[in-house]
C-alpha cells in the first residue's frame, strides 16, 4: 500500500489570516508574496464563508519537518495527514 | 541616520506623490523619506513636519495625507497587515495619525509602493486605483453617496482580492467624527481622517498586485518571526480571553479596574447586571467563526451571523463596548451590533461619534438642550432607537447632526459654559477612556500626541499588576504594576511612547507587543526582524531613541501648529473634581498636585521644560534634531539654557 501525505483541511476553524499564503510563498520562493502561494483562502465579508484553494505547485514542503502552511496555521485548520487518499 | 538600504529588502523602493490638484501621478523612490525613520508612522510624519505649514487648515487643500506601510508589512511577521495614514489632524489642528489593520497594508506593498503621498483637492470625486505598480486616478461620481461596504462591493466587483479603504458619507459630508473603514470593519478612526479625505473628494482608494516582498537575511529573518510567533501562539493566558471569546471579554475586565466609561463618565464603573444582557457571552450564540486580522496567530475577532435580523458582520471590539454599552449605556446587544455596523458603513468613528452623542444627552438630560434643538427626539441613555437616529443625523449632518459634526469642544462651545461641562474631551478631541482609576493609564492618554487617547504611551501594566522587580528592570522604577500609584509613572509612559512607535513604524500591529502582555515581543524582537528585514544593524537602544525622535517630532508639530504646551497636558477637570462613585476603586480621582508631579517626571524623561512644557534645545541637539529646534526657536516656542 502507497502512503500519500496530504493536506488536510477543517474550513470551519479557518481565521482568514492568510498566514499560510505568507509561509507558503517563503518556502518556494524565499520571499512573501501570496499571487505566488499554492494554497488561496477567500473570506467573504459578507457570509463569513471561506473559500480555500491549492494548487499543483504544492510539494507539502517536503525537505522540512512539516508543511509551512500548517507550521504557522494558528487555529488549527490546515493539518496533515498521513493518509491512503489524498483529499 | 538608517532606514536605506538600497531597496533590494523590506520595502518596494517605490512610492508615490499623487497631486489631486492637476490630477499628476509622480513615482519616486521611497529612500528619499527614510533617511531618519524606517518607515510607516515615522515617515509620514516627518514629511508632514518638513513641509505643512501651520496656516494649513486641516480641511484645506493644502493638507497632506500620507498612507504608508513599514518594512514588515505584508511580511511572516505577526500582524503585519498594518496601515499607517498620517495628517494634520481636523479635530485638534495638531498632530493626526491613524492605524488600520484588514488586508489593505499588506496588499499596497504587494501593488508595489511603500507610501501614497496625497496633495491638494479633485475638482470632483475620485478614488485611487492602485495596481501592479500602476497608479490611477479614477472618477467617483458613481461611488460618492454610497457607504463604505456598497463602495468596496462596488471597487471589488471583479476581483475580491482587491483591497480597499474608503470614505462614508460621513466623511463627504467633512464630520469631525468620521473615519476610514478597511474590510467593512477595520476603522482608522480619530483626528477626522475621515473628513480630511473627503475634503479632498478622495471617495476611495483600492490596491491589487503580486510584488513579493524581499528580506535581506531570510534564514536570520524566520528564526526571529519564529520567537515572536511563539509567544504569541502560546501564551496561554491572551490566547485563552481572545481566542475563546474575542475582546469584548476584556470589558468585564475593565470593568473590574473600573476603565469602563459609564453615562458620559459619570461613573468609570458599569453596573455588573450589565454583563447579563450585552457581555461577550451573549454574543456567542451568533458566532459564526473566529476572525484574525491579517497574519495574527492570536484570532481576536468573531463574525457573527443572524439570519432573522438579516445582520451578517465581522463582530465590534471592546471600544464598541466601552463607547455604545459603557458611555451611551445601550444593554440591548441587538441594538449593540445594529450600531456597530452602522457606524462602519457610514464611516464613523466609533469613540467621537460615541463621545459627542453622549456629551447630547448629558445636556439633553441636564436640560440644556430640548426637543426643539433634538428635531423632536427625546435623548435618554440606552435609548438605542434613538441613538441610531442620532448616528445617521451625525453622518448626514441633518438638523442636530449639523452641531454634533463639530465634534464635542466645538458644539458645547456653540451650547455655552454649562454644556462645556459635559464636554470630554483631550486637546479638542473626544476622551474615549475612563482614566481616574489608573494614574500611569491617565497619563498616556491625556499626553498623547494626537490628542487624547490609549495607542501612545498608556501603559497597560497596572492592569496586568506587573511585578515590582519586572518594573524596575525594565523601567528604572518599581511602581508600573500599581495601578494607583502616582509614582514612577512618567517614565513608563515614555517608554511605551518609543514602543509603540518603533511597532508603528515596523508597519506591524500592536497588540503583538509587551504593551498587551509582557510576555509578547518587546523591543528586542522588533529590532532583530528590522535587522533581519533590512540588513542593517542597529542596536535595540538605537532603535528605541528613534522612537523617541518620533515622539519629538510629533510633539513639535503639536507646539507649532495647535500651540500646545504644559496646560494641554490635563486631564478634562471634571475627572479631577467627580470621583468615580462604584466598583474596586471607587472615590479615585485624579489629584491636580499629585497630576503636577506625575507631569514634571514625564517631561524630564522626554528633556523638556517642566513650567511651559515646551522642548529645550538642549534636549533637541542631543537628539540631533537640530533642524526640529530651529523651526522650534523660529515660532518662539523653543527652550534655551540648561533646565
Amino acid at each position: 500500500m502507497i502512503e500519500k501525505k496530504c493536506l488536510c483541511l477543517d474550513l470551519e476553524k479557518c481565521t482568514g489570516c492568510r498566514s499560510c499564503e505568507l509561509a507558503c510563498s517563503f518556502h518556494l520562493y524565499s520571499h512573501f508574496n501570496p499571487e505566488q502561494s499554492a494554497v488561496k483562502v477567500l473570506l467573504d465579508e459578507k457570509t463569513g464563508e471561506v473559500e480555500f484553494r491549492l494548487n499543483s505547485s504544492c510539494d507539502l514542503c517536503l525537505k522540512e519537518e512539516e508543511p509551512l502552511c500548517v507550521k504557522y496555521c494558528a487555529s488549527g485548520a490546515l493539518i496533515r495527514s498521513d493518509m491512503q487518499l489524498s483529499r | 541616520m538608517i532606514g536605506t538600504n538600497g531597496f533590494s529588502y523590506g520595502y518596494t523602493g517605490k512610492s508615490c506623490i499623487v497631486n489631486l490638484d492637476n490630477e499628476k501621478v509622480e513615482i519616486v523612490a521611497t529612500d528619499k523619506y527614510t533617511e531618519d525613520f524606517v518607515g510607516g508612522r515615522g515617515v509620514g510624519q516627518s514629511i508632514l513636519f518638513k513641509e505643512l505649514s501651520p496656516e494649513v487648515n486641516p480641511l484645506d487643500s493644502g493638507n497632506i495625507m500620507v498612507f504608508g506601510t513599514g518594512p514588515l508589512t505584508g511580511t511572516l511577521t505577526p500582524i503585519s497587515g498594518r496601515l499607517t495614514i498620517d495628517f494634520k489632524n481636523a479635530v485638534t489642528g495638531g498632530v493626526g495619525f491613524s492605524n488600520v489593520g484588514g488586508y489593505f497594508g499588506a496588499e499596497l506593498k504587494y501593488a508595489g509602493f511603500d507610501f501614497i503621498i496625497v496633495r491638494g483637492k479633485a475638482e470632483k470625486p475620485v478614488y485611487l486605483d492602485i495596481k501592479e505598480g500602476r497608479v490611477e486616478i479614477k472618477d467617483a461620481s458613481n461611488l460618492w453617496g454610497k457607504t463604505t461596504w456598497e463602495t468596496e462591493d462596488i471597487l471589488r466587483k471583479n476581483d475580491k482580492r482587491i483591497q480597499v479603504l474608503s470614505i462614508g458619507p460621513a466623511g463627504e459630508n467633512l464630520v469631525k467624527s468620521a473615519c476610514v473603514i478597511v474590510k467593512k470593519k477595520h476603522a482608522a478612526g480619530r483626528c477626522g481622517v475621515g473628513a480630511v479625505m473627503g475634503s479632498k473628494n478622495l471617495k476611495a482608494i483600492a490596491v491589487r498586485g503580486s510584488n513579493p516582498v524581499k528580506v535581506a537575511k531570510p534564514q536570520e529573518f524566520m528564526e526571529a518571526v519564529d520567537k515572536c510567533w511563539e509567544l504569541l501562539d502560546k501564551n496561554e493566558s491572551i490566547n485563552e480571553r481572545y481566542r475563546t471569546h474575542g475582546t469584548h471579554l476584556n470589558t468585564e475586565r475593565a470593568n473590574v479596574s473600573c476603565t469602563v466609561p459609564y453615562r458620559n463618565f459619570q461613573d468609570d464603573h458599569v453596573p455588573e447586571e450589565k454583563f447579563t444582557k450585552v457581555g461577550q457571552r451573549v454574543f456567542e450564540k451568533w458566532k459564526k467563526r473566529d476572525i484574525a486580522e491579517f497574519n495574527s496567530p492570536i484570532y481576536m475577532s468573531n463574525f457573527y451571523s443572524l439570519p432573522e435580523e438579516d445582520i451578517y458582520t465581522e463582530g465590534f471590539e471592546q471600544n464598541h463596548a466601552w463607547d455604545y454599552i459603557g458611555r451611551l449605556d445601550i444593554d440591548d446587544p441587538l441594538m449593540v451590533l445594529k450600531t456597530h455596523i452602522l457606524c462602519n458603513s457610514l464611516g464613523l468613528d466609533i469613540d467621537n461619534s460615541s463621545g459627542v452623542i453622549a456629551w447630547a444627552i448629558d445636556c439633553f438630560q441636564n436640560g440644556l438642550l430640548d426637543e426643539d434643538d433634538t428635531d423632536g427626539l427625546k435623548l435618554e441613555w440606552g435609548d438605542g432607537e434613538v441613538i441610531i437616529e442620532l448616528i445617521k443625523k451625525l453622518a448626514y449632518r441633518e438638523g442636530i447632526g449639523r452641531l454634533l459634526a463639530r465634534g464635542v469642544r466645538e458644539a458645547a462651545r456653540e451650547i455655552g459654559p454649562p454644556a462645556e461641562e459635559y464636554a470630554f474631551h483631550i486637546k479638542g478631541q473626544e476622551l474615549a477612556e475612563s482614566i481616574r482609576a489608573a494614574k500611569g493609564w491617565a497619563l498616556g492618554v491625556v499626553t498623547a500626541t494626537r490628542g487624547g487617547g490609549h495607542l501612545n504611551g498608556a501603559p497597560m501594566t497596572g492592569f496586568q499588576k506587573m511585578p515590582r522587580d519586572m518594573s524596575m528592570d525594565k523601567f528604572g522604577t518599581p511602581y508600573a504594576g500599581d495601578q494607583q500609584d502616582y509614582r514612577g509613572k512618567g517614565r513608563v509612559v515614555a517608554w511605551f511612547e518609543r514602543l509603540k512607535a518603533i511597532v508603528d513604524m515596523c508597519g506591524v500591529g500592536w497588540h503583538s507587543s509587551f504593551w498587551v502582555d509582557y510576555n509578547l515581543c518587546d523591543e528586542k524582537n522588533y529590532t532583530e526582524l528590522i535587522n533581519a528585514c533590512l540588513g542593517i544593524e542597529i542596536t535595540e537602544e538605537e532603535f528605541m531613541l528613534m522612537g523617541e525622535k518620533l515622539h519629538n517630532l510629533e510633539k513639535a508639530f503639536n507646539t507649532i501648529h495647535a500651540g500646545f504646551s504644559r496646560e494641554d497636558d490635563y486631564p478634562p477637570e471634571q475627572l479631577m473634581k467627580q470621583e468615580v462613585k462604584t466598583g474596586e476603586f471607587r472615590g479615585e480621582l485624579l489629584e491636580k498636585e499629585k497630576w503636577d508631579l506625575m507631569l514634571d517626571e514625564y517631561y524630564e524623561m522626554h528633556n523638556w521644560d517642566k513650567s511651559t512644557g515646551l522642548q529645550t534645545d538642549k534636549g533637541l541637539q542631543q537628539l540631533g534634531m537640530s533642524e526640529v529646534a530651529e523651526r522650534l526657536e523660529k515660532y518662539g516656542k523653543l527652550i534655551k539654557g540648561d533646565q
